[in-house]
C-alpha cells in the first residue's frame, strides 16, 4: 500500500539531486552592429598618470604611483546622416553638405600601459593589479573628456573636406563644394 | 573670554547638579557637537564612513600628441563581445630542510572578464583613379578588401575577476591581449570581415546613386 509514496519520494529526490548542474553555455558574440563612420584623422597620443593613496588616516604611510599609456584617437564623420537633400548636382558642379565630425573611437591598448614607478611605505601593499586597472579607467575617462580640446575634430573636418573634394573629382565633377552642417545644441 | 568660559562651566555645573545630570553626559555631548561640527565642515569622516578607504584619484595631467595622422577609413561594421581568460602559475616554496618542495607548491591564479569592440571596414585610401573607372553615367570602382581596423579593448572594459597573489603588471597586460586577440578571432570567424564588406558596398552604392550615377558596378 506505501510503495507509490515511497517510490515517489525516491524519484523526487534523485530528479532534485540531479537537475542542480547547468550545463555551461558557448559564448557567442554579443553583437554586431552596422557603422557608417568615415575617420579622417587619427591621433596618437600620450599621458602620464600619477597618483598618491596618502587621503586615508587610519592607514599608516603612503603609496604613490607613477604610469604611462599611449592610445590612439580617431574622428570623422557618421555617413548616415547624409540625406538624398544633402547633396545638390548641377551638371559639373557638386554640393555637399556633411554632418559635423565627432569623436569615434578611443584605443588605449594594454601593451602601451607601463608601470614606470612606485614608492610603496613598510606598512602599505603594493598597488595591485585591479587598483592599476581602476587608476587607467580614470586616465581614459580624462583622455574622452580631452578629446575635444585636442584639435581633432577641427583636423578631421579638414580631411574629409579634402579626401570628399578628390573623391568627387576622381568621379568627374570639377567644382566640389563641401560644408558642414552644425552640430546640435546640447539640451 | 576665559573668564566666560568658566562662568558658563560653573553655570552648567550648577543646572547639571540641580537636574541630577552626570558630568560624563555633559563631556560626551560636547565632544559629540564637537565631531559633528567637524564631520559637516568636512573636517572629520562621517561615521559610517569612518573606517572606509578614500578613493585613490589621479592628477589632472595633460593630453599629449604624439602624431597626426590624415586618414581615410570607411569603419562599416563592428562587434561587441565579452570574453573570459584565465591564467595560473605555481610558485615552488625553497624552505632550508626540505628535500621535496614538491609538496610546498603554491598555485595563483589570474582571471579576467574583457568586453571590447572590434570595427571592420575598409582603408579608402586605396582607392586611387587605378581602381575607379567612369563613362558617361557609369561608373565602377574595385574596392580595397575589408579588414580589422581597429580592436578597442580600453581600461574600462576589463575586469579583473579573481587576482591571486605574484601577478606581475606585464603578465597582466599579457593576459589582456590575449582576450583582445580571442575577441578578434571570434569575430573573424562570425563573418565580419564579408560583412564589413557587403556593408561597403552599399554606403558607396547609395552614394554613388546620390552622386548622379545610374548604372553602378562595384568589385
Amino acid at each position: 500500500m506505501n510503495k507509490f509514496p515511497a517510490a515517489f519520494l525516491i524519484l523526487f529526490i534523485f530528479l532534485s539531486c540531479g537537475q542542480k548542474s547547468v550545463p555551461e553555455q558557448k559564448q557567442e558574440i554579443l553583437a554586431l552592429k552596422e557603422m557608417s563612420d568615415l575617420a579622417t584623422a587619427e591621433y596618437n597620443i600620450t599621458k602620464v598618470v600619477k597618483a598618491s593613496d596618502d587621503k586615508t588616516w587610519f592607514k599608516v604611510g603612503d603609496r604613490k604611483i607613477l604610469l604611462s599609456c599611449s592610445g590612439t584617437i580617431k574622428a570623422g564623420i557618421d555617413l548616415s546622416l547624409l540625406k538624398e537633400t544633402d547633396i545638390l548636382i548641377e551638371k559639373k558642379n557638386i554640393s555637399l553638405t556633411i554632418p559635423p565630425a565627432k569623436v569615434i573611437s578611443l584605443n588605449i591598448p594594454p601593451e602601451q600601459i607601463q608601470l614606470e614607478y612606485q614608492q610603496v611605505g613598510f606598512w602599505r601593499d603594493k598597488f595591485s593589479n585591479a587598483e592599476q586597472n581602476e587608476l587607467m579607467i580614470q586616465a581614459e575617462k580624462q583622455i574622452r573628456q580631452a578629446a575635444d580640446s585636442i584639435g581633432i575634430i577641427q583636423n578631421a573636418e579638414k580631411n574629409a573636406k579634402i579626401f570628399i573634394t578628390g573623391f568627387l573629382k576622381r568621379l568627374g565633377y570639377q567644382n566640389v563644394q563641401i560644408n558642414f552642417t552644425l552640430p546640435e545644441k546640447k539640451k | 573670554m576665559y573668564r566666560s568660559i568658566l562662568l558658563y562651566l560653573k553655570k552648567r555645573n550648577k543646572l547639571a547638579k540641580k537636574l541630577h545630570i552626570p558630568r560624563f553626559f555633559w563631556y560626551a555631548a560636547g565632544i559629540a557637537i564637537i565631531y559633528l561640527v567637524l564631520v559637516r565642515l568636512d573636517i572629520l569622516p562621517s561615521l559610517k564612513n569612518l573606517f572606509r578607504s578614500k578613493p585613490v584619484v589621479i592628477d589632472t595631467t595633460p593630453v599629449l600628441i604624439k602624431e597626426m595622422k590624415s586618414i581615410a577609413q570607411l569603419m562599416t561594421m563592428s562587434s561587441y563581445d565579452e570574453v573570459v581568460v584565465d591564467s595560473s602559475k605555481s610558485f615552488s616554496a625553497d624552505i632550508p630542510g626540505f628535500t621535496n618542495t614538491n609538496s610546498l607548491v603554491d598555485k595563483s591564479q589570474l582571471v579576467i572578464i574583457a568586453h571590447g569592440q572590434i570595427v571592420a571596414g575598409l582603408d579608402l585610401q586605396q582607392l586611387d583613379e587605378s581602381k575607379i573607372f567612369i563613362a558617361g553615367d557609369s561608373v565602377s570602382l574595385i574596392l580595397p578588401p575589408a579588414k580589422i581596423l581597429d580592436a578597442i579593448v580600453n581600461p574600462s572594459q576589463y575586469e579583473i575577476f579573481i587576482e591571486e597573489k605574484g601577478w606581475e603588471p606585464a603578465e597582466v597586460n599579457a593576459l589582456k591581449v590575449r582576450a583582445r586577440d580571442k575577441m578578434v578571432e571570434r569575430s573573424l570567424k562570425q563573418g565580419l570581415l564579408q560583412k564589413a564588406d557587403s556593408k561597403a558596398k552599399m554606403i558607396l552604392e547609395n552614394f554613388l546613386r546620390s552622386a548622379g550615377f545610374k548604372r553602378i558596378s562595384i568589385l
